[in-house]
């Protein structure tokens, strides 16, 4: 997912660097150096050479110290390879020269975002878009906040704004729909995740969520088909193998579930989600034993997951074991499963 | 069901029956086998002769029932065993003529009623009658009827109502007599459709016998327990019963009672309660209170037509049994009983003339004096004119169970639970197969979780005859919680995760069981102690209790929805006091409280739980008046106590708010108590504010323990 990152949202000023190539190109002869310098940074970070960038976008610097796109690509290279205060520095330089570089206020508020200071992350997004109201991707980040701080209304009309203003945005309309989602809006959901998968076929994580929605809407069998997707085009995707698995379970084919969460463990073998779901699967399989131990490698490789718990002692109590069952729950319970808490309840002496 | 022999055409009762020949007892048909036919025919008329003596008996009990009773038997119970002596005599004659010719519709058909009426539950019967009908013979119309409850009791539904149908078809509507027949093969047919629906949604629950410390080839039967399953008494009629007679009448031993005790989870072998409770004659388990220290007996003398007697355990000695008031006991027969929560109202089962039925529920409330009142008919919406037994009154004072020959049962009596709701009980719903069967399903006991229950049965698998079985509710389907993530965000690698268990709901009682041990909180000596629970909205005791003199331990069920103060007391103790406010919705928990009672000593403080202020103020609530109440009590019997009142907050607001706070709280109390005559020099108020905490301040039950008034002697 981190390379979505980067294509999404980095390179923040390479997106100016041609049309600025050619005025460079223009410039007096005494800034050749510095133009020269530039545009190797600009070759150095499209190969992800971004300590090399670094170094010829300070080159740059050096010929012309008022270079504010220098200052600004160099925050970008600085951002690439997590030196996020300096980036910050960078683009606070590139606005001393541009008060209203748009790139760099926008910069400025990744590099926030990066780390973790979401307060003024959203204020330099808020000075993007009033200098440009039709910066897309700061929509779109101010969009991803607000959905992280679980304000799905607001970030759904952030991404509006990042679509209106760029149409083929294949990440606005996922991370759309997701909000829609998130806000109980499935079918809205479903709309947003298949145009985004329209514009971008290879959207294998779309393609997971598509079927995530279909499932919790019990359209089993349309969730499985876009797993499918999600898995054809990304075979190591255990997250879409194991939400499969779940659809599979949720039809009753036992043995497709199981070999799901088998292959999402095959591919990361402490994913706990899949222990977990196959103690489940073998539940309803009414093979307690195999449940037992199933929750049981989960438990050994979570020790606080409620949901395993939950299950072992759904496990015990079909094996007679009620003592056990009753332990069980009450672990859960007191990590906070609500299941837990009420089968202790209404269940154990 | 008179026994009327006519030519039967079976083609009349079905065409779908592949009909077969009957073969008579006739040397045409056993030409080569003079000798063994003359052997067979003896064989068949010895057999013939019991049998029509045993019908003849059956028929005549019969008769008498339905003559008293104005409907036909329900249950096995209802015969009596009529006329088994009699078919006992016949089966082994019948049986070796049957060796000779199996093709004799007569003989099968005989059989078939013999193995109805002696082993219902097994399928001989059906295979006899079955192949009585299909025999082209000479036998009586009611071979269907039976072979409708033969099937019902196999739980072959559809084939019993299809037989029941056919006998119906046999019965003329206008002929005397008919009318109650018609009613009784139609009820069975209903009970057939509600079997059908009960199996096919069987109830989720384990069976489990309760094994040899309890179960032995003797029948063991009619178990009640404690409502936290710490013990059970039971009945059993063993060899070396109490007097060591046999009962003429079924050649069995006569009842005694029995105990036991969960020990580590499992039950302790039985103990017989020794000839203080029981007698030469039967004696047996008529129900139990929650706490399991008061006992009701059943004693059957013809005079009394069978009465319910009380004992009750001090320490280790259960009291001999005393008869209850005529106000329960009358010239007819009272069975079950089933005590409330608080010990104020009686449940019992009772055939007195004016009920409803044979068998009804009653309920009688304790008068001021502690005398049982008036028996009081609980009325149409749990008893029926077929007849009600086995009630149970559960600790959370709103669910009945019972057993019942109507309402919707699949046949005999089968076990009915009903919920008290706005002023009236609800409409009785079967519990459900398999604890209900289409024979007889009674003395239902349920544990105050609701997670077990507890019922005799002479199921296969046993240890013989009746045995003790526990049932445990696995209530409604538990789904396995799944754990699923999506990747949500395009632009952020961490997925989101989501967590899914579908919903199911609890039908648990909503109650608490409070239990513990009370001893002396300095030399830790096991006491008996009076427990009184206080519902602090009305001031009122409603119920007194005791904890054993030699175990110290008590229990008290409180059900859901009210405010309950606590009071443990003994002379020359300082009383103990608990509180406990149970929303109507608090779901059922079992707590365990070990109370010990200081002695009246300078020094010794205890907390007043049941004091209440209103909000940031000092103002006593009135729900505070029995507590305080108890206090000057103390007061008064130890005249020269001088004590200290001192009244403590939590952390929250400031120090000097929560000073000031207290300050006034303890002088409330300390002017309640001046106002009824305590005098001023003897009462020091004391204001700590939240200087001594008891508990954390950081969780809001820390808080809650450190809001508190408490009283301290200063001199004696």
């Amino acid at each position: 997912m981190r390379k979505i990152v980067l294509v999404g949202l980095g390179f923040l000023c390479l997106n100016m660097s041609a049309q600025d190539t050619v005025k460079i190109k223009t410039a007096l002869t005494s800034d050749q150096e510095a133009e020269n310098a530039y545009n190797a940074g600009l070759e150095l970070m499209t190969k992800k050479d971004y300590n090399m960038a670094i170094e010829q976008f300070t080159k740059a610097i050096s010929f012309k110290p008022n270079f504010d796109k220098a200052f600004c690509n160099r925050g970008a290279a600085r951002y690439e390879a997590k030196s996020y205060d300096a980036s910050i520095d960078d683009y606070n330089k590139a606005l001393a020269i541009n008060p209203i570089n748009t790139d760099a206020f926008f910069g400025k508020a990744q590099s926030f975002y990066a780390i973790n200071k979401k307060d003024s992350c959203v204020a330099y997004l808020s000075k993007t878009t009033f200098i440009d109201d039709t910066y897309s991707k700061a929509f779109y980040l101010n969009g991803q906040i607000n959905f992280e701080a679980g304000d799905y209304k607001y970030a759904i009309s952030e991404y509006d704004k990042a679509i209106a203003n760029k149409k083929d945005y294949a990440y606005a309309y996922n991370d759309r729909a997701s909000a829609k989602k998130q806000s109980g809006d499935e079918a809205g959901a479903i709309i947003d995740y298949e145009k985004a998968i329209s514009i971008d076929p290879k959207l294998f994580f779309a393609y997971n969520n598509l079927g995530s929605c279909k499932r919790n809407k019990g359209d089993n069998a349309g969730a499985i088909e876009a797993y499918n997707k999600a898995i054809s085009i990304k075979p190591d995707y255990y997250i879409a193998l194991n939400n499969r698995g779940t659809a599979k379970l949720n039809l009753n084919d036992f043995a497709g579930a199981i070999a799901d969460f088998d292959a999402a463990l095959k591919i990361k073998p402490n994913y706990v989600l899949a222990m977990n779901n196959m103690a489940s699967a073998y539940i309803k399989k009414k093979d307690y034993k195999s449940a037992t131990e199933w929750a049981n490698k989960a438990i050994q490789a979570d020790a606080k997951l409620a949901a395993a718990y939950v299950n072992r002692g759904i496990a015990k109590q079909m094996l007679k074991d009620e003592e056990g069952a009753c332990s069980d729950w009450k672990k859960a319970s007191e990590y906070g499963s609500a299941e837990g808490k009420r089968y202790t309840s209404g269940f154990c002496d | 069901m008179k026994t009327l022999y006519k030519i039967v055409t079976l083609i009349l009762f079905t065409s779908s029956l592949a009909l077969a020949q009957n073969v008579e007892f006739e040397k045409s048909n056993f030409p080569d086998k003079k000798d063994l036919l003359k052997e067979a025919k003896k064989n068949l008329e010895e057999g013939k002769d019991a049998f029509e003596l045993g019908k003849k008996e059956y028929d005549f009990v019969l008769e008498g029932y339905v003559e008293k009773n104005k409907y036909y038997p329900v249950s096995r119970k209802d015969y009596q065993r009529a006329g088994d002596i009699y078919f006992k005599q016949a089966q082994p004659f019948l049986m070796k003529a049957q060796e000779f010719n199996p093709n004799n519709a007569e003989l099968n058909y005989m059989l078939g009623v013999i193995n109805f009426n002696l082993n219902p539950q097994s399928d001989a019967a059906s295979k006899y009658l079955e192949k009585a009908v299909t025999l082209n013979g000479k036998i009586p119309l009611d071979v269907t009827y039976f072979l409708g409850w033969a099937l019902q009791f196999q739980l072959k539904w559809d084939d019993a109502i299809k037989y029941y149908q056919v006998y119906l078809n046999t019965l003329s509507s206008d002929a005397k007599g008919n009318a109650l027949a018609i009613e009784d093969v139609n009820k069975k047919m209903g009970e057939c459709r509600v079997g059908k629906r009960e199996v096919a949604n069987p109830q989720r629950i384990f069976v489990d016998n309760l094994g040899p410390n309890i179960n032995t080839s003797y029948p063991e039967y009619s178990a009640f327990i404690s409502a936290d399953e710490s013990m059970m008494v039971l009945t059993a009629r063993r060899e070396n019963s109490t007097g060591g007679k046999l009962d003429e009448g079924d050649s069995w031993p006569f009842e005694d009672l029995y105990q036991s005790f969960k020990v580590n989870g499992k039950w302790t072998p039985v103990q017989n309660f020794g000839p203080l409770v029981n007698s030469p004659e039967h004696d047996a388990t008529s129900g139990l209170s929650s706490d399991g220290t008061t006992m009701f007996i059943f004693k059957y003398k013809e005079k009394d037509g069978g009465d319910i007697y009380v004992s009750n355990l001090t320490g280790n000695t259960w009291s001999k049994p005393e008869h209850l008031n005529k106000n329960i006991n009358s010239k007819a027969h009272e069975s079950s009983v089933s005590l409330s929560y608080d010990s104020k109202r009686l449940y019992f089962i009772s055939d007195r003339e004016a009920g409803l039925g044979a068998g009804d529920i009653y309920y009688s409330d304790k008068d001021v004096k502690g005398d049982w009142g008036p028996a009081v008919n609980i009325g149409p919406s749990l008893n029926t004119k077929y007849g009600e037994e086995g009630v149970f009154i559960h600790p959370d004072g709103k669910t009945i169970y019972f057993s019942s020959k109507a309402h919707s049962t699949m046949g005999g009596y089968d076990i009915f639970k009903s919920t008290f709701e706005n002023g009236k009980w609800g409409e009785p719903v079967n519990m459900g197969y398999p604890i209900n069967g289409p024979d007889d399903d009674v003395f239902f006991v349920i544990s105050g979780s609701g997670n077990h229950g507890y019922f005799a049965s002479s199921k296969q698998g046993g240890y013989g005859d009746k045995d003790i079985y526990r049932i445990t509710f696995l209530g409604p389907e538990k789904p396995p919680v799944v754990m699923n993530e999506d990747n949500l965000l395009a632009s952020v690698a961490a997925p989101v995760s989501e967590f899914k268990a579908e919903k199911i709901v609890s039908n648990g009682p909503k109650m608490t069981i409070l239990k513990g041990v009370v001893s002396d909180a300095k030399t830790y000596k096991l006491l008996e102690a009076a427990i009184e629970l206080i519902d602090n909205s009305l001031n009122e005791v409603i119920a007194t209790f005791k904890s054993n003199s030699t175990t110290g331990k008590y229990l008290v069920s409180l059900p859901s929805g009210k405010n309950y103060g606590i009071a443990v007391k003994k002379d020359g103790y300082l009383f103990h006091s608990e509180n406990f406010d149970l929303k109507a919705s608090e779901e059922f928990q079992e707590v365990e409280k070990n109370i010990a009672l200081k002695a009246i000593e300078v020094g010794q403080s205890i907390v007043l739980k049941n004091i209440f202020f209103d909000f940031d103020k000092a103002t006593i609530r009135p729900e505070s008046a029995n507590e305080l109440d108890r206090l000057i009590k103390l007061l008064i019997d130890n005249p020269t106590l001088k004590i200290e009142l001192g009244s403590h907050t939590d952390s929250k607001g400031s120090d000097e708010y929560n000073q000031k706070l207290s300050q006034s709280r303890s002088q409330s109390v300390v002017n309640y108590l001046i106002g009824k005559g305590i005098s001023t020099d003897r009462l020091v108020a004391k204001g700590y504010g939240e200087t001594m905490p008891v508990a954390t301040n950081d969780t809001e039950a820390g808080r809650q323990e450190n809001r508190r008034t408490d009283f301290k002697i200063l001199s004696k």
